[in-house]
């Protein structure tokens, strides 16, 4: 069942006039079978992997609750993530593994074959493993207390609004939304459904149509010039960013009329100042389990403090001060590009943030201090344009690892790039020839993408929805008719969601 | 209070689509295909999904099938004028290939209890190369009508209607002088005769045949003529003999009102549009129609109510030359792989026709695949993908060798699944005609 379809729809109406019509103390009931209908209907017998799931770290966390010692808490956890993470790593990275082990091998001269098995990936498996493992942690460190009501439990986990693209919600924060008495709400249900209508222009005419373009260009990039490559992997940073904040939007938007509110996951990226920053404003629940769980981890952990130990009998203490936040750093940028996907370019593309954020963090210091040597004012606006570009442009270099299917055809589109003469580029005519785009479909999506920036800009400073509200009548209805309109012609363009449908990108990890 | 704000949001979002539904209202009313049947039983579109449409809605008795050949014929004036003995609903659409005329043909048949059915035929629409298969594509949009209101192609052909006067899925057929013929010959008939290739679709048409003829529905096929220069390209090409052959196969059955042989009198007339289709059909209502397009009025005179003298009854027969036969043979795997091959004398340029049944339901190979090859002989033209299942224990299939290289040549039979399978009463006959 795709977000797009007439099906979906039809899914959501039903379960919101259950919803609102059951009992209050009832009311997670028709949450949690709506929630086991969507995710069967749309995977099917994988459900089993979600229930193991859920089984395990709910039995983890009741009998954590239930234990007093230390060691046996311990044991119990690293039991419950070693199963947990081991699920994920087999359906997610076997091929993987597999894979460059007999080419390991192969370097030494010896042919060995593993067995191939192909495994399907259900639908959200790195979202509710990482979900159900954070609550699991958090009922260790006593942050809350566990759930003792199974299929309660069990709802917060299959939520269907989170199961598919995360957030990477908190349980706890679901859980008391869900347990509220959540009747029909007019002004939640208006802004829930502003929020699915801004979401659905955002996947449905913009990162759609973007994708067309990108397909082509990534697909075979030889075909066409540099500053295609250029354009395609801008329109890429816009097509991955309208493609997931569509899809948050649209389940925010689902969730905010069920009386639930979703972690918020973005908050305009590209207009951070630094590489940093853009990661604490794109996919916010993804950094915010990485650095809770994973980044504070390494820094207490006890392999750390014994390097730190060892090493200060031979370097200087205030030169390896910072490198626990190095080694954590590396750490968990080298497993978020792994958690994105089983193949080399995701590593490299975690790797390069890796590089990125640990590089800034060492340098501080000395750039600040060529800042103000060079009395560069830091404060003015077209400094901080600056930094927007700069970060912006790093952002989308990293695109070409994250979108390219392997690292050849990164480097290639990298070539490509760099041994293009622009100038003659723009002499020799139209720039966009061999992308069978209509004018019609440029103009669609300039006015769009110039939409989604202006939106975007103004709530940097503000609520653009608030705005709106309060503007004259012809305005904002000529406004909601528009976004209608082109979601209306973006779906019939996809034949309404009949047949072949672009999926969500971040559905596929 | 709260239903007074569910109305308030109810109205709220009503005017947000009103936009859509207006327009929704002015599709549904306006569309060129009479998906919704507001335009009385008129086909204005000769496309696949307004004719299923129709069909669909049944009490059809006589049908039409065939391509843009027959799709432009209006049968309701021509039975309204007195033209024909009996009212024949068209259901030709332009393009139209073999597989997809049977297609229509199941799909009428599946709505309607059918008296008689005229099918147009082609040889050079029944080859390898074409393979077109819109019946079935269309077939959920013909059951779910959301599907057609949200089908961009019909919405775009809905606009372009309105907007730039143009018409739907007719099909360009030009009109002109003889230079037009000899141009359309050359653009269209010479790639498709120099890369010809005999398609298993014709046995299709066998069994489309059969049906009728158990089920007392009378069936009659009809070969439109063509003009000189469509037939030299034919000529040409060597391919006269399949021309042949693919009548002879077809007229086994049923009758074969033939008009397209390089010896006919309309091989050169001037009452085509373009060498290949026929000119006058908007002019029926005219007093001197038959004055003025002799050939078209013969023709339709000859395709609804079988008199003229410009046709023959086809009565050449098929000659099937026995190569191959086994009674039973069983095929092991080896890794989901079960591969069994035979040495077999092959002749250039000839159609073999493969025959074999699976008495043994129990186990169906996911992929089933049988070929003609050599070392240097290994063209998808000679391989056969057949799609077995649970109701069918008959298979048959036709393979044309075109040119074959000197070595030994195989007949192989590849398939995919897991376990033995057992083939019965394989048999590979060459087929020729008298």
């Amino acid at each position: 069942m795709t977000l797009t379809s007439i099906h979906f729809f039809v899914f959501i109406i039903i379960a919101l006039i259950l919803y609102f019509n059951f009992p209050p103390r009832y009311k997670w009931i028709i949450l949690l079978f709506s929630s086991l209908y969507f995710y069967i209907y749309t995977c099917g017998k994988y459900v089993i992997y979600i229930i193991v799931t859920g089984i395990t770290t709910w039995l983890a966390a009741y009998f954590l609750n239930k234990s007093n010692s230390e060691k046996r808490q311990n044991i119990i956890v690293a039991f419950t993530i070693l199963l947990n993470f081991g699920i994920l790593a087999l359906v997610k990275y076997y091929g993987f593994c597999v894979e460059n082990i007999e080419k390991l091998f192969l370097i030494w001269g010896w042919e060995v074959h593993i067995p191939k098995y192909s495994f399907v990936l259900p639908l959200g498996i790195s979202f509710y493993t990482f979900a159900s493992i954070g609550y699991l942690l958090d009922v260790k460190h006593k942050l809350y207390e566990c759930e003792r009501n199974f299929a309660k439990y069990f709802t917060y986990i299959i939520y269907f609004p989170h199961i598919i693209q995360g957030p990477i919600g908190r349980i706890n924060r679901l859980k008391e939304q869900i347990e509220k008495n959540n009747c029909f709400d007019y002004v939640r249900t208006i802004k829930g459904l502003q929020l699915m209508t801004w979401g659905y222009f955002k996947k449905i005419v913009i990162a759609d149509q973007l994708g067309i373009i990108v397909d082509l260009v990534f697909g075979d990039y030889t075909r066409y010039t540099g500053l295609l490559c250029i354009i395609s992997v801008v329109f890429y940073s816009i097509q991955i960013y309208a493609d997931f904040s569509g899809c948050m939007n649209i389940l925010g938007g689902i969730s905010e009329i069920f009386g639930i509110t979703l972690d918020k996951n973005f908050e305009t990226p590209y207009f951070s100042t630094s590489i940093p920053e853009f990661w604490r404003r794109w996919h916010i629940s993804l950094g915010a389990w990485f650095r809770d769980y994973l980044f504070y981890s390494v820094l207490r952990s006890k392999w750390v403090e014994h390097i730190m130990k060892s090493l200060h009998k031979k370097f200087d203490k205030k030169r390896i001060r910072n490198l626990p936040t190095y080694i954590s750093l590396a750490i968990v940028w080298f497993t978020t590009g792994v958690w994105h996907g089983a193949s080399w370019h995701f590593i490299i593309w975690g790797v390069y943030y890796g590089i990125l954020i640990i590089s800034s963090t060492m340098w501080k210091k000395q750039i600040k201090n060529i800042t103000n040597r060079l009395k560069i004012k830091v404060s003015c606006d077209s400094f901080k344009l600056f930094q927007i570009l700069r970060t912006y442009i790093l952002v989308c270099f990293g695109y070409i690892l994250f979108r390219a299917d392997n690292m050849k055809i990164a480097f290639g589109m990298i070539k490509q790039i760099f041994s293009t003469n622009y100038i003659s580029c723009f002499l020799d005519g139209n720039i966009f020839s061999g992308l069978s785009i209509t004018g019609g479909q440029w103009l669609i999506m300039c006015i769009s993408i110039l939409l989604l920036f202006l939106v975007d800009l103004y709530n940097q400073k503000d609520n653009f929805a608030i705005w709106l509200s309060q503007q004259n009548l012809v305005f904002r209805w000529g406004f909601y008719w528009s976004i209608v309109i082109l979601i209306f012609i973006g779906f019939v363009m996809q034949n309404g969601g009949y047949g072949n449908t672009v999926q969500f990108i971040y559905m596929q990890f | 209070m709260k239903t007074k704000k569910i109305d308030q949001l109810l109205i709220r979002i009503i005017l947000c689509i009103l936009p859509i539904l207006v327009y929704e209202v002015v599709f549904i009313f306006g569309e060129p295909y009479n998906y919704f049947g507001f335009h009385g039983t008129e086909r204005e579109s000769k496309s696949p999904i307004s004719a299923m449409r129709y069909a669909k809605r049944g009490n059809l008795r006589n049908v039409l099938i065939g391509d843009s050949k027959v799709a432009r014929i209006d049968t309701e004036e021509l039975y309204e004028l007195g033209m024909t003995d009996e009212y024949y609903y068209n259901l030709a659409f332009a393009g139209a290939t073999t597989k997809e005329k049977c297609d229509m043909f199941w799909y009428a048949n599946q709505f309607n209890d059918l008296k008689s059915v005229v099918i147009e035929i082609n040889f050079w629409n029944t080859q390898t190369a074409i393979s077109s298969d819109r019946v079935e594509l269309v077939k959920p949009i013909v059951d779910n009508p959301m599907q057609f209101i949200l089908n961009k192609d019909y919405n775009i052909d809905f606009l372009r209607e309105k907007f730039q006067n143009s018409e739907v899925n007719e099909g360009s057929v030009n009109t002109g002088s003889l230079e037009v013929y000899k141009e359309y010959a050359k653009s269209i008939w010479h790639d498709k005769m120099e890369d010809y290739s005999f398609s298993s679709d014709i046995l299709e048409l066998e069994k489309v045949i059969n049906y009728c003829n158990s089920n007392n529905i009378n069936i009659r096929l009809v070969a439109f003529p063509m003009h000189r220069y469509v037939w030299d390209e034919v000529i040409q090409s060597g391919e006269l003999s399949n021309v042949d052959l693919y009548k002879a196969i077809l007229a086994e059955n049923a009758p074969l009102f033939d008009m397209e042989y390089p010896d006919n009198i309309y091989t050169d007339s001037l009452g085509y549009s373009d060498g290949n289709h026929i000119l006058g059909y908007d002019s029926l209502d005219r007093e001197d129609f038959e004055q003025d397009y002799p050939m078209t009025a013969d023709i339709l005179n000859i395709l609804f109510n079988m008199r003229g003298d410009n046709y023959r009854m086809y009565n050449k027969t098929v000659i099937e030359e026995l190569i191959l036969s086994e009674e039973e043979i069983a095929i092991e795997c080896d890794e989901n792989i079960g591969i069994m091959s035979y040495e077999i004398n092959l002749t250039e340029d000839s159609v073999y026709k493969i025959s074999f049944s699976m008495n043994d339901q129990d186990n169906i190979p996911e992929i089933f695949y049988m070929d003609f090859w050599g070392e240097t002989y290994d063209d998808p033209k000679q391989d056969i993908t057949i799609s077995l299942d649970n109701q069918t224990q008959c298979y048959s299939a036709i393979i044309d060798t075109a040119e074959i290289p000197q070595e030994q040549l195989y007949f192989r039979i590849i398939y995919q699944g897991e376990g033995k399978i057992n083939i019965n009463n394989l048999t590979i006959t060459k087929l020729s005609c008298e």
